[in-house]
């Protein structure tokens, strides 16, 4: 960067002192002097020269005087001399007679008068350098005024060639001389128009010109193919000087996207001579038409700015991660290239428009990529259930036991076993198929069991059935006794918690021992005999005939806890003997 | 005084003739009947008056080739029969499961006879109250303190009969012929009496004045047998299946636009039916002229007389004669029947053929006065079903619900549920509900959060453009925001002039959500209840104002939005980060870890495993975990035989990090599609 900067001022300072040191040193020798014959016979056909009559040694040397001097070096660059005529006393020679010899100057092209300047345009070299290209180019560069000339010069050039289109707030001054010296060199290729009206650069385009500096665009007629539409326009965004303009068309000469299959190292393009980066876009054969199109229009938004190159990665062998699909080189020596993975096409406009944000970007990118990771983060399964269940779900499960029900078979169902469990679940829903799996080894344990049917509903499947059976949440598991009550199961789901709870709730709670031999039995954890593989809490009640009002109680408890513990009740006569 | 004298004795003879019901519904067409079916269920005090015999008498006579154009779509791979109703645009919406229209006929495309006859069984088997052959001819207000709304509706039936209701449902339908007057009309036949027989078109020239569903299904009948039909409209035709609205131009009665655009054989054109004018000739053929070529002469004149557009441009298009012009420009609202009083007002722009009424149905005139069925449409009016059976047997239930709650102190219907069921209850509610399918962007889902988000209200179907009444509407109270669940379609993707085939349009990843074009689910989020103002000046097109965060499910090929990772999952990260809360399942594993080394336990293991209802998991489940390395095996060494040694470091560290929601800052949730 730093680099860089040093050699453009390097480069100017050379220039200033050309500028600076070379027409005073010459100016004495360019200057010629002769006499209204001399001047007259030396006139040869095609050169152009510009005169000036002197009737005599003037006592004071005008000011004007000393500017067309200053300016004898530029213009003999051009190919015109410059040349004091000197009128001898007597003379009375056309020229030399007139009263107003000393206000003006005279353009010549052979022995032809071109045009007579008056002295006051011709206020510095500036103006004059601008005025005599002006009058001397005057089919290379076309005065307009009004927007409808300009689309006539701009019809006419479409599909032919390009237009330069230049505003300057006045004749005369150092931007008007920039453009015409730009002309003189490049009037062959474009066309040049040049306006001096500020409306007329309203109405071209930017939407708030700024009407007190000189624009410069660069319009695309070559390219342009709808007749209806204006050329694509390029402005120059600098300061109007000869070196800023003649950039800017090498620039707009450049083809718009390079294409390139070697080493980027080693690709130099006008513009990264220039002083511009370069951008690759990473292309590969299967989106080669796709990237073609980005590569167009990015450089159609980054045209003056930097150059577009599309690099084929099937061509190149790259060392760089696949995912880049940017490149950037910078003009400065010794800097590699760095490869970006950008996101549109407005970050890679971004990326060069602001230089500063390279650095920026890159330290986004780094965070992105943290942000990536935590993207990345949010988007992996972190909840172990239904992780545990997807990764389980090509295992057919046993559910031959279970039966399905459905809205239709499910009250005939109820009605066909002494006590049937439906689990309410959803096929969709991880925590009911873990239940469910869960249930599948529940099926298995009981197998063979008398009076209990396992079954299901699928609540994704008849919804109006669980809101019926009063299902809010899946998974649930109930069970039905016949023509009874039902129970809602309210236990861990766990296979063994519910085995037991089935079994348990098989046996009436409280259970009626009518002997003493039962009630003995029962606190053994033998009677019923049934459960007596199922661990579980049993409680003895021992009422009195009396005390109907305790018992009573005793039920309803057991009715609450019917499946988690048993309870026994004993109420025969001899009971106080127990 | 005499005045007084005579207002007084009206009154007086009035109040003893007026028969009194709580709710008076005209209309016994589709919407009246599902009114009359909610208020019957409610216990209501209500009556239904139809002016014809029956019930549907529109659809005894309309649409006049028979074919109704809403789908009845008898097999879907579903039983669930809220899924189902989806496809099921004919059925009203009962607790009687016979009571579905698939039941009445196979044809995907069913006949309106079968509508008539399904109607009538609507009525009959559910025995609604209805009082046939009862014309209400005038409606007016007695203003009254008691009233519920401050006046009672006077209805006046043909027979000079009265009737008196707190609460009035307007559910007449749009059945007012729209007519338009030019020069030479008269020679325009209607669609509601034209032939429908074919052959009376036998090699004639036909003319169709507008361009909907009807002006479609009449040129298709005759299609075969004309030498050719021109259609003229105002506007251009509208594609339903480009814009996403069933009331545009369905495929199914789109014949003409084959023949103009393969053969230019019948053709389409726009222009203003103002502008024109029918000329008839010798030989009763008609020609198409415009209004101000007669305007300094008498229609009458004779053809030769009559500038005809043709006579200064040779080409003109519509210059070959007609042997008949029919108008088929769709139906309006009967507003002759309201008193001034009631100030039924007509709607603005192409919403005028409608009545205004505000987004909860209510009437913008008269308190206590809603509109039901398709004169509602001017709510969701080219966007959504609102106009239609399968979509206002939605609304009309919402509606009923409003009532109840305005009249009866009954809630909107809401069920409870711990805050760990929030992300199921959605995905449940977007995978099967109809309500939210068929009027997508004005019925939404409310989920209502309760104190400290451990437990939330889910309020059905409720119309959003009320959203910011919602308190004083349903009788719930919303202190501590709330979810609102709403499906869309994407912003710019329907029109009439857009490409909906283009080459990628739906996206598929959870990412891109926010892009899906389809209809989708959608889920806001805010911290308080809108205000009316923020309703107010929400842009326009947006069912609901900016939200403190969105959610955009993405949309799905199969309209399934169960998968784990591309739709529940993202879905649970949203609403976690809304709450600020852990919504994940966990193993009583997990949870008994946690109890040791955590302060608070996440929800599932506070409400389940704490209440001893943890989820054990099989064997073969709690190993997929831990190879997951999202769970701690401590517990499962007896078979860890094949597990590696740094799965156990990995699953370790996994677990222990303590589980913290990454609490974004919530506009980065905020993903407005147009920025």
């Amino acid at each position: 960067m730093s680099a860089q900067k040093d050699r453009w001022i390097c480069s100017f300072s050379i220039l200033l002192f050309c500028a600076s040191s070379v027409p005073t040193r010459g100016s004495a020798r360019l200057l010629q002097e002769l006499s209204p014959q001399e001047y007259f016979s030396s006139l040869q056909a095609g050169r152009a020269s510009l005169a000036y009559f002197s009737p005599n040694v003037s006592p004071g040397a005008q000011p004007f005087l000393e500017q067309i001097q200053n300016s004898a070096e530029t213009l003999q660059d051009y190919g015109i001399s410059v040349v004091k005529v000197n009128c001898p006393k007597e003379d009375v020679s056309r020229y030399c007679r007139r009263e107003d010899a000393l206000r003006k100057a005279y353009l010549f092209r052979g022995n032809v008068l071109i045009r007579e300047f008056p002295t006051d345009a011709l206020f510095d070299v500036n103006s004059i350098v601008a005025n005599i290209l002006f009058a001397l180019l005057f089919n290379e560069v076309k005065y307009v005024e009004t927007l409808a000339d300009l689309q006539n010069i701009e019809n006419a050039l479409k599909g032919r060639s390009n237009m330069v289109f230049a505003y300057v707030p006045a004749t005369g001054t150092a931007e008007h001389r920039a453009v015409m010296e730009a002309a003189f060199a490049y009037g062959t290729v474009h066309q040049f128009v040049l306006t001096t009206e500020a409306t007329l650069l309203k109405e071209v385009g930017s939407d708030e010109p700024d009407v007190s500096s000189a624009q410069l665009l660069f319009c695309h007629c070559q390219r342009a193919t709808d007749p209806e539409q204006p050329c694509r326009r390029t402005a120059m965004g600098q300061a109007l000087t000869l070196l800023n303009i003649h950039r800017h068309l090498k620039l707009m000469g450049a083809p718009l996207v390079t294409e390139v299959a070697e080493d980027p190292e080693k690709v130099s393009t006008v513009h990264l001579q220039l002083g511009l980066p370069l951008v690759f876009i990473l292309s590969q054969k299967e989106t080669y038409e796709a990237d073609r199109r980005t590569a167009e229009f990015v450089a159609w938004q980054l045209l003056g700015k930097a150059g577009v190159a599309l690099l084929s990665r099937d061509r190149v062998d790259l060392n760089v991660l696949l995912r880049s699909n940017v490149a950037i080189k910078t003009p400065d020596e010794g800097v590699p290239i760095k490869y970006l993975v950008l996101e549109d096409t407005d970050e890679v406009i971004t990326l060069v428009e602001d230089k500063n944000k390279v650095e920026q970007i890159q330290e986004e990118e780094e965070e992105e990529d943290e942000d990536e990771k935590e993207n990345n983060n949010q988007d992996i399964q972190d909840d172990q259930v239904v992780e545990a269940v997807s990764r389980d779900k090509k295992r057919e499960l046993p559910l031959e036991q279970i039966l399905v029900l459905t809205e239709e078979t499910f009250r005939s169902a109820l009605l066909e076993t002494a006590r049937t469990v439906v689990l309410f679940y959803a096929s969709w829903e991880a925590v009911s198929l873990a239940v469910l799996q869960s249930y599948t080894e529940v099926a298995d344990h009981l197998k063979g069991t008398q009076g209990v049917l396992l079954s299901r509903v699928n609540c994704w499947d008849w919804p109006g059935l669980c809101t019926t059976e009063n299902v809010t949440q899946v998974p649930t598991v109930k069970i039905y006794e016949k023509e009874e009550r039902s129970v809602m199961y309210n236990g861990m789901w766990g296979t063994e918690e519910l085995t037991s709870f089935i079994m348990l709730s098989r046996v009436s709670c409280p259970l009626k021992l009518t002997t003493v031999d039962e009630a003995e039995g029962y606190l053994r954890g033998e009677f019923p005999s049934e459960l007596s593989s199922y661990h579980h809490t049993s409680l003895l009640g021992v009422f009195s005939t009396a005390t109907s009002e305790a018992r009573e109680a005793f039920e309803e408890a057991g009715n609450i806890l019917s499946g988690h513990v048993t309870m026994g009740m004993y109420f025969e006569d001899d009971a106080l003997a127990m | 005084l005499g005045l007084a004298l005579y207002a007084g004795s009206l009154c007086t003879a009035g109040t003893a003739a007026f028969l009194y019901h709580d709710y008076c519904v005209i209309g016994a067409g589709p919407s009246g009947l599902q009114a009359a079916y909610f208020l019957q269920q409610a216990g209501r005090d209500y009556i239904v008056f139809e002016r014809s015999h029956a019930p549907g008498s529109f659809f005894a006579l309309y649409p006049r080739h028979r074919k109704l154009i809403s789908i009845n779509k008898r097999y879907t791979g579903k039983s669930n029969s809220e899924f189902n109703l989806r496809h099921d645009w004919n059925s009203l919406l009962s607790h009687n499961r016979r009571l579905l229209f698939q039941h009445y006929s196979h044809d995907f495309f069913p006949d309106a006879d079968t509508m008539v006859r399904y109607l009538e069984d609507f009525a009959s088997q559910l025995e609604l109250r209805i009082q046939y052959n009862t014309a209400i001819v005038h409606v007016m207000l007695e203003r009254d303190e008691r009233a519920w709304n401050g006046h009672y509706f006077l209805l006046t039936d043909q027979d000079r009969q009265n009737y008196k209701c707190s609460s009035l449902l307007v559910a007449t339908g749009m059945w007012v012929p729209n007519v338009v007057n030019f020069p030479g009309s008269e020679y325009v036949e209607g669609y509601e009496t034209v032939s429908i027989n074919p052959e009376d078109f036998a090699g004639q020239t036909v003319l169709i004045l507008g361009r909907g569903n009807s002006a479609f299904e009449t040129a298709e009948n005759i299609l075969g047998v004309t030498n050719f039909i021109h259609m003229v409209s105002r506007s251009r035709v509208r594609l339903s299946w480009a814009t996403h609205y069933v009331g545009d131009l369905r495929a199914i009665n789109n014949g003409l636009l084959d023949t103009y655009q393969l053969k230019s054989l019948d053709g389409l054109l726009e222009g203003d039916l103002e502008d024109l004018a029918i000329v008839k000739d010798k030989k009763g053929k008609l020609h198409i002229t415009l209004r101000f070529y007669l305007e300094d002469r008498n229609t009458s004149a004779s053809i030769d007389s009559v500038t005809l557009p043709q006579d200064e441009l040779d080409n003109f298009a519509t210059r070959a004669p007609y042997d008949r012009v029919i108008r088929c420009l769709g139906w309006k609202f009967d507003f002759s029947i309201y008193n001034r009083s009631l100030r039924m007002m007509p709607g603005k722009g192409n919403k005028k053929k409608y009545p205004q009424i505000k987004p909860s149905y209510e009437s913008r005139g008269t308190r206590g006065l809603f509109v039901l069925g398709t004169a509602s449409h001017s709510v969701d009016f080219r966007m959504s079903a609102g106009g239609f059976i399968h979509g206002f047997r939605y609304t009309t239930r919402a509606v009923h619900r409003l009532l109840e709650n305005r009249h009866h102190g009954v809630p909107w219907p809401s069920t409870a549920h711990p805050i760990t069921q929030l992300t199921n209850s959605i995905i449940k509610r977007v995978n099967e509900a109809s309500g939210l399918y068929q009027m997508f962007s004005v019925l939404a889902d409310i989920i209502l959060l309760r104190d400290f988000f451990t437990a939330f209200e889910y309020l059905e179907e409720y119309p959003v453009g009320v959203l910011a009444e919602l308190e004083t509407q349903t009788g719930r109270k919303a202190p501590n925001g709330l979810f609102v669940v709403i499906m869309e379609y994407g912003r710019n993707f329907s029109g009439a002039d857009k490409d909906v085939f283009y080459y990628n349009r739906a996206v598929g990843e959870a990412q891109h959500a926010w892009q899906s074009n389809f209809l989708h689910p959608v889920i806001y989020y805010y911290k308080r209840l809108p205000t009316e103002r923020e309703m107010r000046v929400r842009p326009p097109d947006w069912p609901l104002p900016r939200p403190d965060a969105v959610h955009h499910i993405v949309e799905d090929f199969l309209t399934d939005w169960t998968a784990p990772n591309a739709h529940i999952l993202p879905l649970r990260r949203f609403l976690e980060n809304c709450l600020s809360t852990d919504l994940r399942n966990f193993f009583a594993e997990s949870c008994f870890l946690f109890a040791f080394t955590r302060q608070k336990l996440p929800p599932f293991c506070q409400l389940g495993y704490v209440g001893m209802q943890g989820l054990l998991g099989s064997q073969g489940l709690r190993r997929r975990a831990v190879e997951a390395g999202l769970l701690e095996d401590y517990a499962l060494t007896d078979f860890s035989g094949d597990r590696t040694p740094d799965g156990h470091e990995g699953s370790q560290d996994q677990l222990l990090r303590d589980h913290e929601i990454p609490v974004r800052p919530l506009q980065h949730l905020v993903n407005a599609k147009d920025e």
